[in-house]
């Protein structure tokens, strides 16, 4: 009886070795479809045009130096500037912007007129969208049999002729609105279109990176970007 | 018949104290036998539970200050590992390995942490451009009793300015 619990004990170490030299890691695999970088129908300001009084009104009583918020009619948000005040001729109308300083925002539509608020003359004068920033898409697909967690997928965009490289960051978690958590086997996803960020991806705004390799556990894959 | 009686007894316990003295060194032996089955399993479990991957582009890896890079490392194992226990080696040269935040303590499964890998005397050996190097990373898991271990082989181009 002995022997035969002595053989048990054994027979179920030895049992449970061999599930541990069958365990595996998961193995996902993600490739990337596209990655482009263009303009989009609306994004973050590049540029501002100011011609008064042919197109932009001066308002009056804006003080020199403010940081005003940019308004958008239709669907921008988030862009602010300082803007130049004149001295002479009817004070407090609007004469220019200091470029240094524009804030971008996102969602404004190239050629649209926006108005200048800083809070206590509100929406008197205006500017409008010279120009609007290219974004950047990325579209995914699981070619792999697992379920992928989307937030364990990173991307890091390089400049190869520079050559820089910027920082990994996870495009679906930053760069995503829709509500999936995960990506199944065969299933494509693509990424808002986002301007790139200097903190996020290590590229300033107004940069074109030109590769982007993703990275997915032991997996990894790399696209050029479509760049126009 | 009757006077084989005494040594017949003898025989026979004789007989059974070495049968116990057998069985005991048997069992002992079984034991000792388990005990190593189960601390291997156990040592194997947490080996395969440990890896780690590069995030950072291998193609581009910048060559910093004339001393050192900076590569990010995903744990991509089931395990914690630990950021103090980081060792690499780069073009043959062992490497420094510092975390680069400075302040990251826990590395979970799935996160990415950035390292710096530093080596002056690395520096003769570069040349301008770039330099297609043999990068070893290794790391071990924090898990208590048993500490699993991990390394990553990967070529890398080092670009120096």
């Amino acid at each position: 009886m002995v022997f035969g619990m002595a053989t048990v004990t054994m027979v179920e170490s030895i049992d449970e070795s061999v599930k541990n030299s069958e365990y595996e890691l998961p193995e996902p695999q993600v490739d990337i479809l596209s990655v482009t970088d263009k303009q989009e129908s609306t994004g973050p300001i590049a540029s501002l045009s100011y011609s008064t009084p042919t197109f932009n009104d001066a308002g009056s009583g804006y003080t020199d130096g403010t940081h005003c918020d940019l308004v958008s009619s239709i669907s921008g948000t988030g862009a602010s500037v300082d803007i130049i005040v004149t001295d002479g001729g009817s004070p407090g109308e609007v004469w220019g912007f200091n470029l240094f300083t524009l804030v971008p925002g996102t969602g404004y539509t190239d050629g649209e007129e926006i108005t200048i608020n800083c809070g206590t003359n509100p929406d008197s004068a205006d500017f409008t969208v010279g120009s609007i920033h290219d974004q950047n898409t990325i579209t995914i697909s699981n070619t792999g049999s697992e379920t992928v967690e989307l937030s364990h997928i990173f991307m890091t965009f390089s400049d190869t002729g520079t050559p820089t490289q910027g920082t990994p960051f996870t495009p679906f978690v930053d760069h995503y609105s829709g509500t999936n958590l995960y990506l199944f086997p065969g299933e494509q996803l693509s990424t808002d279109a986002f301007p790139l960020d200097l903190n996020t991806h290590g590229f300033a705004i107004g940069d074109d990176p030109d590769r982007a390799f993703l990275a997915i556990y032991d997996y990894n894959d790399a696209e050029t970007v479509t760049i126009t | 018949m009757a006077a084989s009686g005494p040594s017949e007894l003898i025989l026979l316990s004789a007989g059974l104290i070495v049968a116990a003295l057998v069985s005991g060194i048997l069992l002992q032996t079984w034991t000792d036998m388990d005990d190593v089955l189960d601390e291997r399993g156990r040592q194997g479990a947490e080996d395969v539970r440990t890896r780690v991957s590069l995030v950072t582009d291998p193609i581009n890896i910048q060559w910093e200050d004339d001393d050192k890079v900076k590569i990010h490392l995903q744990n991509s194992g089931d395990t914690f590992l630990d950021v103090n226990s980081v060792g690499a080696v780069l073009g043959g040269t062992t490497m420094t390995v510092t975390v680069t935040d400075g302040v990251t303590t826990e590395w979970l499964p799935g996160d990415v942490v950035q390292f710096t890998l530093t080596n002056a005397a690395l520096d003769s050996s570069l040349s301008s451009g770039d330099n297609d190097l043999l990068m070893t990373v290794s790391v071990s898991s924090t898990a208590t009793g048993y500490t699993g271990l991990d390394t990553l082989r990967e070529e890398v181009r080092i670009v120096k300015p």
